[in-house]
């Protein structure tokens, strides 16, 4: 989880001694948690939109505008990985709802992005608990389509950053086999024949046009929107809860040359040596300890500790989208239930950057990086820990919202 | 026989609490008198009579010491000591425990702290068991918008592997309600965790009063509306509500004057060719009189403020009283009304903006209605989050202290335990440490408002139900056996 120690020791000091120039904004006396490196106390700054020094206590460094962080704690902002945010309004009210596309059950084109919202009231909110970026993941269907690394900034812009891979979404297990029509099998057949299909397709597309191709088993734009997943570009995350299916991804896995990650992961605990083998990151709510489904009958809270004491990559999600500020909160029901706390904290930043190939530009505290942050008043896993500063590109961003609002006007005390 | 039994109901149904009618057949041989008027002596509050479930006794009693102990009636004592045997806390206090004889276990919680068994006022475990299929699909009676007749204890599966998580979570107490798609749902059921229950009614929560769920707003209109049905809106919600209680007024005047009329034949000598005709059953209406009656405490899942006000207003009309709002997320705005009744207000620290009438929630709800006087409790309304009402109520506290209302930690302790209790009208007996109640008490490894905070021992009526350390086998049977390999994990 933890970078080499050594090198980000280094790489403070000879910050330290470059910085001619003033930042634009400093941080200063907090605990920082860079998730890359070991925290320290110290100062983070910005300059722009990025992250420009990182200093510990006692090193000199000069800015247009020095925070006191005294007491405070410091880290990335966070990263909610797989979420409706942006993509709905209202769940109850159809029409504000943009996280899927209808129709047959292959929708790889289908991707989130169109569809997201910057300026919906739901992202001030999810800023209220410490959320910089989110990744807009769509939902249905047996491949649902391709997700969206936003960054939550407040000013109605969309802000996404393309990765280094794409992230296609998809489902197996009773899910799957729902979408296809049929059962376990009809998925993984389904899933052959559109991986098939798609090399066939991507082969030669003129042949295709010309109709001197036999019928495709799904449109030409989704058997094109696969052609980075067959091979590994992209990542293709399944859904899946079962250790059979989570076995039944890895074979597909193999079998197409696909590079692949969980979602749910009920049992994963259970085959967590083959998973970490393969370090197939797995993205699992610790709030799940209930056999709420028969696909899901091995669910503990302990999941998350337990594939990451094996090495696995794990990734927390909440899993919400008007309640995404709870991510926080899974983190520290993670710790509870014996994750340790660097890890939770690198759950929920670092690890979804890398998981988007965005890890360039996001997830920790790193000269260069985005300045996606954090101020805290106290330990960012506590329900009584509340967001002193939010910075998502450089930019202190407003908290101000539609709940804030409410309050504001309702709240002089009445009479009693 | 099968006469006896159906005349044995009507009796009871006719007769239910009418306490001061009862007195006069009270003092009379009422073995010589018909099944009727004996009945009339009976404190009847059900459709049909229930056993007082078995309690399991304490058997050893025992003394907590070294912990910080927060009695949810104000006091928090660091450290403190708690000591209950048969069932019941003894005395509760600060510092040094009181010098105690060998036959009391003494415990030693140093570094842990002590809270009353937290208390959920909505919970659909058992009616919504998991694994949540349609086979366990069994909270809403969605067959007619009024189905006062039914009871949610007669849907509750005691297997559901959710209650032994929720006792895992500091949970001693709950009640269970149908669900909302009907404006009126049923009854609830009020019930303690304990495990081995064969039958939900051996949970009942002894002499708890009987609830009854109502509902307002979007799902009754959304489920009744979509098959062309009355109510497809929110007016047609409150027209059908109205009668409903219309009707029952005028089933009660009959039922009391029944009552009357048997108590007076009764005192009478029961003349055979003077027996008063009993009118006609109908458990639905029943049950509306029982509300009417006092009885029975209503229960009204409503999220908007005007709706609220509404149901206040339908409320008064007919002479009965909310007892608890539900879910309620806009109870802030009429804080004053709810604080001058009281009525309680039961609701999620942070859900909002699923549907458009949870669109104005804020997380300072609860706080707010403190400061109003009014009664706040924080519940569930989930399986997973019935498992942390502690986080739950910290979130709702920390926002509260963000916006400058006045609050401690009791407070918070209190909206999941002594408040919970008032809305379910069993504070008398559980929701705080003070000598007499049941000893339902929770040992947690760390302050309960941490998010790292794990209930250790959890004591119903002052048996040791869950032990984080006890390697025990599931409660529910579905659960056995079906991950034999759950051991490699440990």
């Amino acid at each position: 989880m933890i970078r080499n120690t050594t090198t980000a020791f280094v790489f403070l000091s000879s910050l330290a001694a470059s910085t001619a120039l003033a930042h634009d904004v400093c941080y200063e006396g907090a605990t920082v948690f860079p998730v890359s490196a070991p925290e320290f106390i110290g100062t983070v700054c910005t300059t722009g939109e990025r992250i420009s020094g990182l200093y510990p206590l006692g090193e000199s460094f000069a800015a247009d505008r020095v925070v006191s962080a005294d007491g405070a704690v410091i880290t990335p902002g966070l990263i909610e990985a797989s979420t409706s945010l942006g993509l709905i309004e209202i769940w109850a009210v159809p029409e504000t709802n943009d996280t899927s596309d209808g129709g047959d059950d292959i929708r790889a084109a289908f991707r989130a992005l169109d569809g997201i919202d910057p300026s919906s009231a739901l992202l001030p909110i999810a800023r209220s608990g410490g959320i910089t970026s989110a990744i807009a993941t769509p939902t249905g269907g047996l491949i649902a389509g391709q997700v969206a690394f936003f960054d939550l900034v407040d000013t109605g812009e969309l802000l996404v950053t393309e990765g280094e891979r794409g992230v296609m979404v998809a489902s197996l297990g009773a899910e799957g086999g729902d979408a296809a029509g049929g059962s376990r099998g009809t998925a993984m057949l389904r899933y052959r024949e559109i991986f098939t299909d798609a090399r066939i397709y991507l082969a030669d597309p003129t042949a295709f046009d010309r109709n001197q191709r036999r019928e495709l088993g799904a449109s030409w734009l989704d058997l094109q929107a696969l052609g980075p997943v067959l091979g590994g570009e992209s990542i293709v995350v399944f859904g899946a809860d079962a250790a059979q299916d989570l076995r039944a991804g890895l074979r597909l896995a193999e079998e197409f040359d696909l590079s692949i990650a969980f979602i749910g992961g009920a049992d994963a605990w259970s085959i967590r040596d083959e998973l970490s083998a393969a370090q197939t990151p797995v993205i699992v709510n610790p709030f799940r300890n209930l056999p709420e489904s028969f696909d899901a009958l091995g669910s503990r809270e302990d999941n998350a500790a337990l594939l990451d004491a094996a090495g696995v990559p794990v990734i927390l999600t909440s899993g919400e989208a008007h309640n995404v500020r709870t991510l926080r909160q899974i983190a520290g029901n993670a710790v509870r239930a014996g994750m340790p706390y660097n890890s939770a904290l690198a759950a929920v930043t670092l690890r979804p950057a890398q998981l988007a190939g965005v890890d360039a530009t996001h997830g920790s505290l790193e000269v260069g990086k985005y300045a996606n942050l954090v101020v805290w008043s106290g330990d960012p896993f506590e329900s009584t820990t509340h967001v002193d500063h939010i910075v998502i590109r450089g930019a202190e961003a407003s908290l101000r919202s539609h709940q804030t609002e409410l309050l504001e006007r309702y709240r002089t005390p009445v009479a009693p | 026989m099968k006469h006896e039994l159906s005349s044995f109901r009507r009796a009871l149904l006719g007769v239910a609490t009418l306490s001061l009618a009862a007195c006069g057949a009270r003092s009379q041989n009422t073995s010589e008198l018909p099944a009727e008027c004996s009945l009339l002596a009976t404190e009847g509050r059900r459709a049909w009579p229930v056993a007082a479930p078995e309690q399991p006794a304490q058997q050893q009693a025992v003394l907590l010491v070294g912990g910080n102990v927060m009695t949810a009636a104000g006091d928090i004592f660091e450290p403190g000591w708690v000591h209950f045997a048969q069932g019941r806390v003894v005395a509760v206090g600060q510092g040094d425990p009181p010098e105690v004889g060998d036959d009391i276990d003494v415990i030693n919680v140093a570094g842990k702290w002590v809270t009353p068994g937290l208390i959920d006022t909505h919970s659909h475990l058992g009616v919504y068991a998991t694994p949540s299929v349609q086979a366990t699909s069994e909270g809403n009676e969605a067959t007619s918008p009024i189905t006062a007749q039914v009871e949610a204890v007669h849907s509750v599966w005691p297997q559901d592997p959710g209650f032994e998580r929720a006792i895992a979570g500091g949970i001693t107490s709950l009640m269970i309600l149908p669900g909302s798609a009907n404006l009126i749902g049923g009854r609830g059921f009020t019930m303690k965790l304990r495990a081995g229950a064969q039958n939900a009614e051996e949970l009942r929560f002894p002499g708890a009063p009987e609830t009854l769920k109502m509902a307002c707003g979007e799902n009754p209109r959304r489920v009744y509306g979509s098959r062309g049905q009355m109510p497809s809106t929110r007016m047609g919600s409150i027209a059908v509500v109205r009668q409903a209680w219309t009707d029952a007024v005028e089933y009660r005047r009959k039922s009391d004057e029944y009552r009357e009329e048997l108590a007076s034949w009764c005192e009478a000598g029961a003349a055979e060719d003077a027996r008063p005709d009993a009118p006609a059953i109908d458990l639905r209406s029943e049950t509306l009189a029982g509300v009417l009656r006092g009885e029975i405490l209503p229960q009204v899942h409503c999220y908007r403020a005007d709706e609220m006000l509404e149901q206040i207003a339908i409320a008064e009309d007919f002479g009965y009283r909310i007892r608890s709002f539900h879910h309620a997320v806009e109870a802030y705005k009429i804080r004053d009304v709810l604080g001058s009744y009281p009525i309680a207000v039961s609701t999620w620290a942070d859900w909002w903006g699923f549907k458009l009438e949870a669109w104005d929630s804020i997380v300072e709800n609860a706080a707010l209605l403190h400061e109003s006087g009014a009664v706040p409790v924080i519940h569930s309304d989930s399986a997973i989050g019935i498992q942390r009402l502690n986080q739950e109520a910290a979130k709702a506290w920390a926002a509260g202290i963000e916006a400058g209302i006045e609050l401690d930690q009791n407070d918070a302790i209190r909206w999941i335990t002594w408040n919970a209790a008032w809305a379910l009208g069993i504070e008398d007996e559980t929701g705080s440490l003070e000598p007499g109640k049941m000893a339902d008490v929770v040992v947690w490894s760390a302050h309960p408002l941490s998010v790292y905070a794990s209930a250790e021992q959890v004591y119903v009526d002052g048996v040791l139900q869950f032990d984080h350390t006890a390697d025990i086998a599931p409660w529910s049977d579905f659960e056995l056996g079906l991950w034999p390999q759950q051991e490699d994990g440990q």
